[in-house]
């Protein structure tokens, strides 16, 4: 990988994506992890740190060291940070609705309140969201619709995880940011390779051979263990929907998407 | 003798700004003493169209007989979209002294990966040679470089430059697969290749840039920055002894080729 050439293609992209809009500034959520950080360092270097505005958004069992590392990440690319607290909200919608509610339920209703908060910022700022989801993210759906996987833009979605790490070290991101291990945060000490049972290591190579490459699946469970290879594959599957726009039932002849076809840049 | 290479970013769909932007770079292109200037693929109306294709072909005949006024004294090559028969190509145009003097309509239309052209436009079903300011000269757009056969049936034509116009997206290795086909056409056909891509962001796909020219005896002559619009001026130099001492120009059996292509294609009905 090449970070140098990445990074001006990147931060090309940022600023001309922005610009067709006629707008200026840059919102994001910082989170206090790696994917963020790369985000925020490419928008301080695409706009200058002045129309950057972050915001890290902790709940109540947020790991403290979370905000801390977000303002560490603000504080070293030199952009606005702001903290707003979700447990007000979070807490009073299943208080009154669902005292029982799950987990899982929890963290995506916390994953989306942040991304109504980002999208106001940016409202009142004239500016855009700026996504912060990786290609591995993205191809496991290890994310919340309309969540965190929500935004305007998104500078690394083609960027595997394992790839990220290269190019936080070319953007000198903080070390505690480079050195910790990757979570979701939504609940204390929660690993992401814990929970989906393999290193990214493992799953970026695994996803390289079947994406990029589009080696076959007998082909893969020749070099890899079957259930792991099951897991994955089963996980992009699963998550199609999460990287595609709601369908449209089909009626007339020039659907929307499907005949009626135009650039995002149409009339911008 | 002095070309222009305008790696310009053009404006996607606007083609009012874009004719602006080809007039300014002409001016200057004339001003600098050059003979030829040469745009990208589609330079008039920006790449990523889609729908937009059908919407402006009669806007794009307009902008071509503007752009053919420009040509009195300089030669111009540019690409844009035509209709023809109610068809939409993917076309290039040689204009000079005034006038359109040569049509290229690309021949190979990519319809894989993130390329959708054959929804869009009719293929072109010819490679020709013509007259420029350089000498005889083929057009190549960018998918149709990457088809030897295109430039071989161009030099077999009686090209002695070639130019290949691109909206080439960056994708990881791609500067390198450019410049291997650019310097291999060259080298092996003998022929001046004037590459020349263009620059910017269209829905979220960069353009890489990287217009370069080869001497016919496979020598880089110049080239263009990559992720950047520039203007590359270059003086290109007579060389003879390349193609007196070209294999390609002096042995070549064409009839071969024809024999055995009718060969291979019987076979294979």
């Amino acid at each position: 990988m090449d970070a140098a050439q990445i990074t001006a293609i990147l931060t090309g992209f940022l600023r001309e994506e922005l610009r067709k809009t006629g707008l200026t500034k840059a919102a994001l959520g910082l989170s206090g992890g790696i994917d963020s950080a790369v985000v925020c360092a490419l928008c301080a270097q695409a706009l200058g740190p002045d129309n950057v505005y972050t915001l890290c958004m902790p709940y109540k069992t947020s790991n403290p060291e979370s905000a801390a590392h977000a303002r560490l990440c603000a504080e070293t690319y030199g952009v606005h940070y702001q903290v707003i607290d979700i447990t007000p909200q979070i807490d009073a919608y299943f208080d009154a609705t669902d005292a029982a509610a799950s987990v899982l339920r929890r963290g995506n209703k916390m994953a989306r309140e942040r991304m109504t908060i980002l999208y106001d910022h940016s409202a009142k700022l004239g500016g855009l969201v700026i996504g912060t989801s990786n290609k591995t993210e993205l191809l496991l759906g290890y994310g919340t619709q309309h969540g965190d996987l929500a935004s305007a833009l998104n500078p690394i979605g083609d960027i595997y995880k394992t790839q990220i790490f290269e190019l936080a070290k070319f953007l000198q991101a903080p070390e505690p940011i480079l050195k910790k291990a990757p979570s979701a945060d939504l609940w204390a000490g929660q690993s992401d390779e814990a929970e989906l049972g393999y290193t990214y290591a493992q799953i970026d190579e695994l996803l390289a051979e079947l994406i990029e490459q589009r080696i076959s699946e007998r082909a893969l469970k020749e070099k890899y263990a079957p259930v792991f290879v099951d897991k994955i594959i089963a996980l992009v599957k699963k998550s199609q929907f999460k990287r595609r726009l709601p369908l449209i039932a089909k009626l007339s002849a020039r659907t929307i998407d499907r005949e009626f076809r135009y650039p995002r840049d149409w009339g911008v | 003798m002095r070309i222009a290479l305008a790696q310009i970013y053009p404006t996607l769909g606007d083609l009012a700004a874009n004719y602006a932007l080809l007039e300014k770079e002409i001016l200057a292109a004339r001003e600098n003493g050059a003979r030829l200037i040469v745009f990208p693929e589609l330079a008039l109306t920006g790449y990523l169209l889609k729908d937009q294709v059908y919407d402006l072909l009669p806007l794009a005949r307009e902008y071509l007989a503007k752009l053919a006024k420009q040509s009195k004294n300089i030669d111009i090559l540019f690409g844009s979209i035509e209709e023809q028969n109610s068809r939409a190509y993917n076309a290039a145009f040689y204009l000079s002294g005034g006038e359109l003097r040569h049509t290229h309509r690309k021949v190979y239309l990519p319809t894989y990966g993130m390329f959708d052209e054959k929804r869009y436009f009719s293929a072109g079903g010819q490679f020709r040679a013509f007259a420029s300011v350089l000498g005889q000269t083929a057009v190549l757009i960018c998918e149709d470089a990457w088809h030897f056969s295109s430039a071989y049936l161009a030099a077999s034509a009686g090209a002695e430059n070639i130019v290949i116009i691109s909206s080439s997206p960056y994708r990881a290795g791609i500067a390198k697969q450019w410049q291997n086909i650019n310097r291999g056409i060259a080298e092996n056909l003998a022929v001046n290749v004037l590459y020349g891509n263009r620059s910017g962001v269209e829905d979220g796909v960069t353009f890489w840039g990287g217009s370069e020219v080869y001497t016919n005896d496979g020598q880089l002559l110049g080239r263009a920055a990559e992720l950047k619009t520039e203007t590359l001026f270059l003086d290109l130099p007579e060389n003879r002894g390349a193609r007196a001492q070209s294999v390609f120009v002096r042995d070549e059996r064409p009839e071969i080729v024809l024999k055995e292509l009718q060969r291979i294609w019987q076979a294979e009905l």
